[in-house]
């Protein structure tokens, strides 16, 4: 769930951009990053190395001022998508509240996508996670390429979305489907919160 | 009739103002009770000032008794100066005394005014002292007005602040909608929607592109299509179209609002409803006032649990007694527990009197001979209770078997009225009775409980000799049911002419009844006189007192040979113990008073 201090009147939200690599993760963050105003943005920082483990990823904050009372930031995450950064990309998915994957939508890299998409999974089952409960957003990347070369989103739904969850076509170079992606995941992410609370009721 | 275009009917309502328009409707309700003051913020042009002129128009047309006064600070401000400058100052003051809402729109003025905001400050405790109600606007929130009085802040903080965002595009389109409609603009399908989707974000920004609209369309002689609504209003002239991140914040915006305020507003919303019902809503409130959300909906179901015991209660207290009816205690969840209290205790004030002892049977009375003409008097009695005016006074010294027979006149009574309520109490326990509900104000109930029994009897009204109070309210109950038919018997071991200290009224009373004397039973009358009908067999008694009658019919009439031989009871066959020579009673002992 998003974390909400409502003594602080503070929202924070974890998004966390997962896929294989070079899939157009990073580059998806970059489009963002150049589109909001300064103020909103905090410094994108790429984190190399800490106690002798490698880390590598990306991490965008964003504030977005006051909402209805609240200062609300979204945090958004990149994980490294080579195979063997695997316990990266498990620290960086804890505790996200929202997941964009990123699929690579040439014909070639579809073993790669369902390989992620797999590790995915795996990792948050590992985490205790339900995956269905996750909210989930697929990003078909590089449409933009030539036809022959790529699945068109229907076939990447065939391969990909057994779940049937939103997905956009996008070309994350040019920004094509980039905020169209960070708006469904935020929304779904953000719906949570108007889900009934059980406990603590005075 | 033109109506007032700052209506709640006029509003539009949506994501960002739903929270600001369901707390004033419940103002509307009930000033002064909830949301006091009531804060509303938002940038210009959001309908801050549309919100405040309707709570004023909706409060005048539902409480047309109370004074509101829509107010802008600038004014306020420039009053208090005025006063201040010529030495008025109680002018202003007194001003707002006959107030009852008090709408002051534009409160980011008291910026720096510290004057203006310590005689607000004055204001606002007055009103709120004696439950009366402030709404203020503002285009930010309390703490960011600078230089405010920490105590005026607690005041403005202390009530409901709540947040008029910048309208969604829903929001905006139904505007539009409304302008066009309130200027008789017509615009060809889709014109509206397209301008709907720019970033202007109030309503002055919209009227304005609105109207440029309209004299183009005028000026080109045919309608617009979307397509020109951005040549015509000009990129220069307009607002930017929002960019990506814009477009991202106004979703962001909808979502949080829709959801991490969204337990507040439902739960306004249901105050709002509990509120117009006329209950107190004082735990939804502070439920509302927490930082984080509660279960709206458990909240809500237990509220209802309350209201309902609430309303079981208030219909209980009305049934025993009709004056609770309407009493803010029912309409108060607070407080169940003391309404409970009340019902219970008006329950057992409202309790059926004692009845007569069942163990006095009139059947069992001595048939003495002194006794006979008391005895059959009560029979009539029994066999005619509604007889309008019937007042019996058994008079008797002690051990004379008044108790019995007022208890046996009771009793049977009772059968005869299907098991009705017969009330028998002494006098002693009558006066406490009535001294009680005097010192407790309670002596209407007191009334309410004896006026709905089938028959009263006391015993021992010369114990109320020279209390006047108590004489007075018994002579008041006796006349009252007599009036409905309902018979009344008194016993005293005097004649009324023997009492020393009795008032006028009771004494007339007592005058007016049947007198029956009672003596006592010497051992050779009660040891052979009657024949007591046999256990488990009460309801022979009227029977046995027709029969009676019937026979005593027969030896007035002197017919002796046709007098009817009773079958099983052995009294009517004991001839020589029944005096022949018996006045009518019809005639001589029963008079109809009414």
């Amino acid at each position: 769930m998003p974390l909400v201090n409502y003594a602080a009147r503070e929202l924070t939200c974890k998004i966390v951009y997962y896929g294989a690599g070079r899939s157009g993760k990073t580059t998806n963050l970059h489009y963002i990053y150049d589109r909001v105003p300064n103020e909103r943005r905090g410094a994108m920082v790429s984190l190399a190395t800490h106690n002798e483990r490698t880390l590598f990823f990306d991490f965008l904050p964003l504030d977005l001022g006051r909402i209805s009372g609240f200062n609300t930031r979204i945090q958004l995450y990149t994980v490294p998508g080579q195979a063997y950064y695997r316990s990266t990309r498990k620290l960086v998915l804890q505790g996200a509240d929202g997941v964009v994957f990123v699929a690579d939508s040439q014909r070639m890299q579809q073993e790669e996508n369902l390989e992620s998409l797999r590790d995915m999974h795996e990792v948050l089952a590992e985490q205790g996670v339900d995956a269905r409960t996750l909210p989930l957003v697929l990003q078909y990347n590089k449409q933009d390429l030539p036809g022959d070369l790529i699945l068109t989103p229907g076939e990447l739904d065939d391969v990909l979305n057994f779940r049937q969850v939103p997905r956009f076509a996008a070309d994350a170079l040019h920004g094509v489907g980039v905020f169209e992606t960070l708006r469904k995941v935020s929304q779904l992410v953000l719906q949570r919160l108007s889900a009934p609370v059980p406990a603590g009721i005075p | 009739m033109v109506e007032p275009a700052t209506r709640f009917t006029t509003l539009v309502v949506g994501a960002a103002n739903r929270l600001a328009v369901t707390a004033a409707r419940a103002v509307v309700e009930a000033p002064g009770a909830i949301y006091n003051p009531l804060f509303v913020h938002g940038g210009a042009g959001r309908g801050k000032t549309h919100l405040l002129q309707a709570i004023g128009e909706a409060v005048g047309e539902m409480h047309p008794g109370l004074v509101v006064e829509y107010l802008p600070m600038e004014e306020f401000l420039d009053d208090l100066r005025a006063a201040s400058q010529t030495g008025r100052s109680d002018a202003i003051k007194g001003r707002f005394q006959r107030v009852h809402v008090l709408c002051l729109d534009d409160a980011q003025l008291l910026a720096g005014q510290a004057d203006a905001q310590s005689e607000l400050l004055r204001i606002v405790n007055a009103m709120q002292a004696s439950g009366r109600q402030v709404v203020m606007a503002a285009d930010r929130t309390p703490q960011d007005i600078p230089d405010i009085d920490a105590r005026l802040l607690n005041r403005l903080s202390g009530g409901l602040v709540a947040e008029i965002g910048a309208p969604d595009a829903e929001s905006r389109e139904e505007i539009l909608r409304r302008l066009a409609q309130a200027r008789g603009f017509q615009f060809a399908a889709g014109v509206l929607e397209e301008l709907a989707r720019s970033a202007l974000s109030n309503v002055r920004e919209l009227q304005g592109a609105l109207n440029r609209l309209s004299a183009q369309q005028v000026v080109q002689g045919h309608p617009l299509t979307p397509h020109d609504v951005w040549q015509v209003l000009g990129e220069a002239r307009i607002p930017a179209r929002p960019d990506e991140f814009t477009t991202f914040l106004e979703d962001v915006t909808s979502s949080v609002t829709a959801s991490v305020e969204a337990w507040r507003t439902h739960l306004a919303e249901r105050i709002a409803v509990w509120s117009g019902l006329g209950y107190r809503t004082a735990i939804l409130e502070q439920a509302l006032a927490l930082d984080e959300p509660p279960n709206v909906d458990e909240l809500d179901t237990a509220f209802r649990v309350v209201t309902e015991r609430l309303a079981a209660l208030e219909r209980e207290a009305i049934r025993l007694d009709p004056t609770y009816a309407g009493q803010p205690l029912f309409r108060d969840p607070d407080r169940l527990q003391e309404a409970e209290q009340v019902v219970a205790e008006a329950a057992a004030r409202l309790a059926p009197p004692a009845g007569p002892d069942a163990k006095w049977r009139l059947q069992d009375f001595p048939r003495t001979a002194a006794n006979r003409p008391a005895l059959a008097s009560a029979q009539q009695l029994v066999l005619h209770p509604a007889r309008v005016g019937h007042l019996m006074l058994v008079i008797g010294p002690a051990r004379s078997g008044k108790t019995h027979l007022v208890h046996g006149i009771g009793n049977a009574l009772k059968i005869a009225a299907n098991d009705g309520v017969i009330a028998c109490i002494t006098a002693d326990a009558l006066a406490r009775e009535v001294l009680a509900a005097v010192a407790d104000g309670s002596l209407e109930r007191w009334h309410a409980r004896y006026r709905a029994v089938q028959a009263l009897l006391v015993e021992d009204v010369q114990l109320l000799d020279g209390r006047e109070r108590v004489q007075q309210e018994l002579a008041t109950l006796a006349d009252a049911l007599r009036r409905d038919a309902r018979p009344v018997v008194l016993s005293c071991d005097r004649d009324v002419a023997n009492l020393a200290a009795v008032t006028p009224r009771l004494r007339t009373l007592l005058e007016s009844g049947v007198r029956v004397l009672t003596a006592p039973a010497s051992d050779a009358e009660t040891a052979g006189r009657f024949t007591p009908v046999p256990e488990g067999d009460e309801a022979a008694a009227p029977n046995i007192d027709a029969v009676s009658e019937a026979h005593a019919a027969g030896w007035r009439s002197g017919d002796h040979a046709a007098e009817p031989v009773p079958s099983g009871d052995a009294w009517f066959l004991d001839r020589e113990k029944v005096i022949v020579r018996w006045p009518d009673l019809g005639d001589c002992l029963l008079e109809d008073l009414a």
